[in-house]
């Protein structure tokens, strides 16, 4: 039987290869935004809701899959119709005083959540056998040259294979033999776990809503959408893109947390993710434990890169500097030095010996907690600028529904987040 | 001719950093955005919640210091 032909005369399969290549020469963004944000920070926030509560919160990731999509569709459309990223926008379009907000708060938490990145490297590296005094500068190294090839392309296909490794995790969540029935009920059944609801519950569950969609994330897709010049007949293509990012960090999550609830199941003590991995040895074997150690050094790679990036696009972007990775270094003095500069300095804390790592975690908290309904609330407010977009890329009122709604949600979340932890003591004990 | 074939002497797909760049939105002939009532009301909540955010942390540094 002949192929079917369209009147155009290319046949079905050719029009689908078509759409496939075209699907392809726009992906990276949307996936390398979310898979980054499955860093060393969601892993400790994802294993250890395993590890507590078991499967009981999984329902909590299904959950944040089109919370996540309707938030980074919006910032991809903001980048394809303006070629800006977002920090330029916040700037052009609300002053000089909130842009300057925005890049301070940017710069101040993205250097935090590295000061994480690479803590989790150092931690890991030791459980391997491996000197932290080799392996963070050694990976602070490797960082520096992973974007300073002076090529979009070429950085993103490198970037892309560090998210491919990240399907270690579907496979240790395998090996943990979950009970699969259990997985799919708690996956979709919302409910809560034995003890009822308790401010330790409440916190978790926060931390793994603000672990899932991160400030930095906004800033990151948006800048990186401008870099690669998307254009606007690919919208359709990069929201697939983003949609398919959202669907790994959510499947991501569901992965780690199967293997927090490893340790669950076993009654064991959970203290971080390295412990966990040795813990695990009996379930796991010395390879799993191997693999888990490896991909904690992988996500805390991938999301130290695009963390760095974002500080240093946003920077760029308010200062005027060059800021490009098409652009060789000396071409791009100032982006490409303060990438440099903020990887450096936070492997060189890392070092210090008695760094307060512990303080740097809360306030990375705290702060990621005040970033980012402020990035959100711009983010709405540009995504309604008939002004600027016209009628092509403002939202539609159903995605305004949605969005204030969301956006009302992570105020309150964030609020109470940064009380629990700025002030305990307004919290009342456990309930019973 | 097979389907490869003809993708690649049909319409070509070019990668974005390969193609003529696009006349984007452009924010700069603009200026800042116009304070129409959801923009203001949005700012306003956006510093209070910024100020109960601020009030927050010197709750927790007081605390720290000692003085509850």
């Amino acid at each position: 039987m002949p192929p079917a032909t369209e009147p155009g005369g290319r046949t079905f399969g050719a029009r689908w290869t078509h759409r496939l290549l075209s699907f392809l020469v726009v992906a990276g963004p949307g996936l390398i935004v979310m898979v980054a944000d499955n860093d060393a920070g969601a892993i400790s926030t994802y294993t250890q809701a395993g590890a507590q509560y078991g499967t009981r919160l999984l329902w909590v990731l299904l959950l944040l899959l089109p919370v996540t999509y309707f938030i980074q569709e919006m910032v991809a459309r903001l980048g394809i119709a303006t070629g800006r990223g977002h920090a330029a926008m916040i700037y052009r379009r609300f002053g000089k005083w909130w842009g300057r907000f925005s890049l301070f708060d940017l710069l101040l938490v993205n250097f935090l959540t590295l000061v994480t990145e690479f803590a989790a490297v150092a931690l890991a590296a030791d459980k391997l056998g491996v000197s932290p005094l080799i392996a963070v500068p050694l990976a602070a190294a490797a960082l520096v040259g992973l974007v300073g090839t002076g090529s979009y392309r070429r950085w993103e296909r490198m970037t892309l294979v560090l998210c491919g490794l990240d399907v270690a995790w579907f496979v240790l969540a395998v090996l943990t033999a979950p009970d699969t029935a259990t997985v799919a009920h708690d996956l979709i059944v919302p409910g809560v776990p034995v003890g009822g609801v308790t401010p330790d519950l409440v916190f978790l569950v926060i931390a793994i809503v603000g672990t899932t969609i991160a400030p930095w994330q906004l800033f990151f897709q948006q800048s990186c959408v401008a870099d690669k010049r998307l254009r606007f007949s690919d919208l359709k293509w990069a929201r697939i893109d983003t949609l398919l990012g959202a669907c790994m960090v959510v499947g991501l999550g569901v992965a780690m947390m199967l293997v927090g609830n490893a340790v669950h199941q076993a009654g064991l003590d959970y203290t971080d993710p390295a412990q966990m991995a040795e813990a695990l040895v009996p379930t796991i074997g010395t390879a799993g434990k191997t693999l888990i150690l490896l991909m904690m050094v992988n996500c805390a790679v991938l999301g130290a890169t695009a963390v760095s990036l974002s500080s240093a696009w946003a920077w760029g972007e308010v200062a005027c500097w060059s800021h490009s990775l098409q652009m060789k270094m000396s071409e791009a003095p100032g982006f490409y030095a303060s990438y440099a500069a903020c990887v450096a300095l936070a492997a060189a804390l890392v070092l210090v010996p008695g760094a307060p790592l512990q303080a740097i975690i809360v306030s990375v908290q705290v702060l990621a907690g005040i970033m980012l309904p402020s990035a959100i609330i711009f983010l709405q407010l540009l995504l309604n600028d008939r002004e600027l977009l016209g009628e092509a890329f403002v939202n539609k009122p159903w995605n305004n529904v949605v969005n204030w709604t969301v956006i009302a949600v992570l105020f309150a979340l964030s609020l109470i987040l940064a009380a629990q932890v700025l002030a305990p003591d307004l919290f009342p004990s456990p309930l019973p | 001719m097979t389907s490869l074939e003809q993708v690649l002497s049909g319409p070509r797909v070019i990668h974005p950093l390969d193609d003529v760049p696009e006349l984007k939105c452009d924010p700069d002939r603009l200026g800042r955005m116009a304070l129409t009532p959801t923009v203001r009301w949005s700012l306003l909540a956006l510093r209070g919640y910024l100020i109960v955010m601020m009030m927050l942390v010197g709750y927790r540094v007081l605390g720290s210091l000692g003085m509850f």
